[in-house]
């Protein structure tokens, strides 16, 4: 059974037509992407350019969000930052997603021993609490942006692993599996075109809130001091500089606690709407 | 009831192997030698010998393993390449502070969550109903490393009534405790709330209301039995979060648990400790599971019996 829309982008906008949270969400998104994109374009400074005189100034003229301890423009380390928070969260997702659903088809639809394997697996890593797996493997990585990848998608994949074997394993039970089987189709043509395509809206909204928790999951290590190493700009480590400066310099906490806020708040309006979104569901 | 126990019990054993297995194995990620890492490079042979025969890495990985599971289930986890001190001991120290700074935010956590629950689940759309959502929006955008240092600015700088950082007496663990269990009380509160609108349609309750029951009755005696199960279940995940929650939010407050000492042995690369704190706190996670099964098992005889 194929989804009645043809790709995620076209059913994202049909969605957006009827579902105020999937407009106000995906706009709020699309226009943080495009900051990212467009960093150097619009950040009014050089976010590592250091300027001692001007250290720990308030929101200004010439820096509409202030200073932080080195005299760095506040606002051009938010923008950047916005590349590194965006980034990772969707690098992450993407890996831990295509993990994901490979492994979790693979136990749906194979052997039951893989089945054991594969489920066995994902229960010992789904044992560590929230992010405490990601934590200790970047420790042992090393911070750097790629090993928070890793250990955002070693943490991330078995939830969509049981996901999708839940969704192929209610699948495989249809007739029009059924059918197709018989009439002598492969293991792989099975799961690509009758399994597979009916787990996607489930995954796909599941993967939406996914990217929010990668994005907090990534400012937590940077907070950490386990994520992207300075003087690279990233919310989670600005977040952590400007805690020495609570009494002087308030600000530097507002800044990007409020970015960070309305990033997962945008991505969560979007995965809301598109779980509840009649058009998007009805591709079942 | 016993044989339910005893089956979760067991059932929990692969699962804490598991965990053991990987928190072993984790010294293997270390890029180039562990032991250069953490001694530097200036150390003496005789050292550089020492610290790899006690951590067991001129050994094949099987016997590594094994020593390592071992050493775990009699209470020995090596020593601390900084301190010296066996790790042990250190969790032992630091690990009482954790358990309270987590049942302090728990009890944040339900006084928030329980009454709004109720009150929402009585009066969908009403005042409350509502304040309950936005709260769990303003959680979601609001991660614990956010809040803190705003909570701190707000009861520990601009009015100075509580302290910032540290661990003395109980004022001191008001702000840490409302960091991390402010982040649970929403999830908690909706998912208490979309339990008892379905207990509320129950036959049990349809017929409590029938006889004229009071509807705080209704849903006292009636509604909220049938609805803790599935809360319950929802409360031993959320507790998780809140282990690795307490790693940030001890970082925080400088607060003197297991998370803190995680971050310290990150610092200063001493990896056997760093393993110790992950297995400890990994490992109460599984108990806190297991705890969760046996009183939803307790609470709820049909889960005994399938089981």
């Amino acid at each position: 059974m194929r989804l009645a829309v043809a790709s995620p982008a076209m059913a994202v906008a049909t969605a957006a037509r009827t579902n105020w949270r999937v407009r106000i969400g995906g706009g709020l998104l699309l226009a943080l992407t495009l900051a990212a994109l467009l960093a150097p374009a619009i950040a009014p400074h050089d976010p590592l350019q250091p300027d001692l005189a001007r250290h720990l100034e308030p929101p200004s003229r010439t820096h509409l969000l202030g200073t932080d301890r080195l005299g760095r423009d506040v606002l051009s380390r938010l923008v950047y930052g916005t590349r590194v928070s965006l980034g990772v969260g969707a690098v992450a997702v993407a890996g831990a997603l295509t993990i994901g659903v490979a492994l979790g088809a693979i136990a749906g639809y194979g052997r039951r021993a893989v089945d054991e394997l594969v489920m066995r697996g994902t229960d010992v890593l789904l044992a560590f609490p929230g992010i405490l797996l990601a934590i200790a493997l970047a420790a042992i990585l090393g911070p750097s942006a790629r090993n928070v990848i890793v250990a955002l998608t070693v943490m991330g994949w078995p939830a969509y692993a049981r996901l999708t074997r839940a969704e192929v394993r209610a699948a495989a039970a249809r007739d029009s599996t059924r059918a197709a089987e018989a009439l002598g189709a492969t293991p792989l043509h099975v799961a690509t075109r009758h399994l597979l395509p009916s787990a996607r809206p489930a995954l796909a909204v599941q993967a939406t809130f996914g990217v929010a928790g990668a994005i907090v999951a990534e400012a937590s290590l940077s907070f950490l001091g386990l994520g992207t190493p300075p003087p690279a700009p990233s919310w989670g480590g600005m977040l952590a500089e400007a805690r020495s400066f609570l009494l002087i310099a308030p600000h530097l906490v507002v800044a990007p606690a409020v970015a960070l806020g309305t990033t997962v708040l945008a991505i969560h309006l979007l995965g809301d709407g598109l779980r509840t979104d009649q058009r998007w569901q009805r591709g079942q | 009831m016993l044989r339910h126990v005893a089956l979760r019990l067991l059932l929990a054993v692969p699962t804490a192997l598991g965990v053991l297995v990987l928190v072993s194995v984790l010294l293997h990620f270390v890029p180039g030698d562990p032991v250069d890492v953490m001694l530097g490079e200036g150390a003496s042979t005789a050292d550089r010998e020492e610290l790899r025969r006690s951590l067991g890495l001129d050994r094949t990985a099987w016997r590594q393993l094994a020593d390592f599971t071992a050493g775990a289930v009699r209470g020995e986890l090596g020593r601390s390449i900084t301190g010296g001190q066996p790790v042990a001991t250190l969790l032992r120290e630091r690990y009482p502070a954790t358990l309270e700074l987590t049942g302090a935010a728990l009890v944040v956590a339900l006084a928030i969550a329980l009454p709004l629950g109720m009150l929402a689940a009585l009066r969908p759309g009403s005042l409350a109903d509502r304040v309950s959502l936005a709260l769990a929006t303003v959680q979601t955008a609001l991660p614990t490393f956010c809040l803190g240092p705003l909570l701190i600015l707000a009861f520990a700088v601009q009015l100075p009534w509580l302290p910032v950082a540290g661990r003395h007496g109980l004022a001191s663990v008001v702000l840490p405790a409302l960091t991390l269990g402010f982040g649970m009380s929403a999830v908690l509160a909706r998912h208490l709330r979309g339990a008892l609108l379905e207990a509320l349609r129950l036959d049990c309750v349809r017929t409590a209301r029938a006889k004229g029951l009071a509807p705080r009755l209704v849903l006292l005696r009636h509604a909220l039995p049938n609805a803790v199960t599935a809360t319950l279940t929802v409360l031993g995940l959320q507790l998780g979060g809140l282990l690795a929650g307490a790693v940030v939010t001890e970082t925080i407050f400088a607060w003197p648990g297991v998370g803190r000492l995680l971050i310290q042995a990150i610092g200063t690369r001493d990896y056997p400790l760093v393993q110790g704190c992950v297995l400890a706190i990994a490992l109460t996670y599984v108990a806190v599971n297991l705890l969760t099964d046996v009183a939803q098992a307790a609470i709820d005889p049909r889960l005994r019996e399938s089981a």
